[in-house]
């Protein structure tokens, strides 16, 4: 996956605050838990099992690992997270 | 650097940036203004709910869900505009979807939204702490609202409530910059 490449990352779907977007928790390796509130085009799937699409923001530094970039602040803060790349998809 | 109505245009027609129902319109014509471009109020606005006493908490699970839960939908149409009490809170967002997306091939950019004077001389603020929108954003825009003047004011869905500049984004926005490596909290990378 090259720099700029859009994947999709686990997520959990639930109705978000606007009819047009839906609230996603993103869980991280550490235990921690993002959400955020994204455009339904950028979802896919449902509840537990549902998949957003972000992009590959790294050239592959660390070993098995991919730093990608939400497509919104999250609620806690950061946007940019680290992944084991086996958690990516291909989008 | 500030995009003129020209140079948005032109972005947009590129598909490096979207705002849609721009493409193909007259640049010298509403909506676009010289440096920017007004945006149309969407038709939900959300109230909080004041039913009850509560501490919001951004670090516990579930708070997304939450602030749904505990904010009050409106639709809203010509006939049946919100009116914006003083003194009160509410959310809207635009009509418009926006998009920045990241090119590796192409200028990156990003927007800030801000009022429009018409508004602001009736006291009232779209946005009041959060303007950016971020290279890679999509979606509408957010829009922070209050009423800070004496008066009641009407918000009817394609109204234009605010303006979104775009600005060109110096080199590509790359992961793990050197101000966030082992910084874990609030806003750096979470290994």
């Amino acid at each position: 996956m090259k720099m700029g490449a859009q994947v999709w990352i686990p997520c959990r779907i639930s109705e978000g605050m606007f009819s047009n977007e839906y609230a996603v928790e993103i869980p991280l390796p550490s235990g921690e838990v993002l959400s955020l509130y994204v455009d339904k085009s950028l979802v896919r799937g449902s509840g537990d099992n549902g998949e957003l699409l972000v992009s590959v923001v790294d050239s592959g530094l660390h070993e098995g690992e991919r730093t990608v970039l939400l497509p919104g602040e999250s609620l806690q803060g950061p946007r940019w997270i680290r992944l084991p790349e086996r958690d990516l998809a291909s989008a | 650097m500030i995009l003129s109505n020209i140079a948005i245009l032109d972005a947009i027609e590129r598909g490096a940036l979207k705002i849609e129902h721009l493409a193909g319109r007259d640049p010298s014509a509403s909506p676009f203004n010289t440096t920017a471009v007004d945006l149309q109020l969407g038709t939900e606005i959300l109230v909080p709910k004041s039913d009850q006493p509560l501490a919001l908490d951004l670090r516990k699970k579930g708070i997304s869900s939450f602030l749904h839960q505990h904010s009050t939908t409106y639709r809203i149409s010509e006939d049946q505009p919100f009116t914006l009490r003083k003194g009160t809170f509410v959310l809207g967002n635009t009509m418009e979807k926006v998009g920045f997306p990241l090119l590796t091939d192409e200028q990156c950019y990003s927007g800030r939204v801000e009022g429009k004077s018409s508004l602001a001389r009736c006291g009232i603020l779209v946005h009041f702490t959060a303007p950016t929108i971020h290279a890679g954003f999509t979606g509408t825009i957010t829009l922070e609202m209050i009423n800070l003047s004496e008066n009641d004011f009407l918000l009817y869905p394609g109204m234009f409530v605010c303006q979104l500049i775009v600005e060109e984004v110096k080199g590509y926005p790359t992961g793990a910059p050197n101000q966030f490596i082992g910084q874990t909290k609030p806003a750096g990378v979470i290994k």
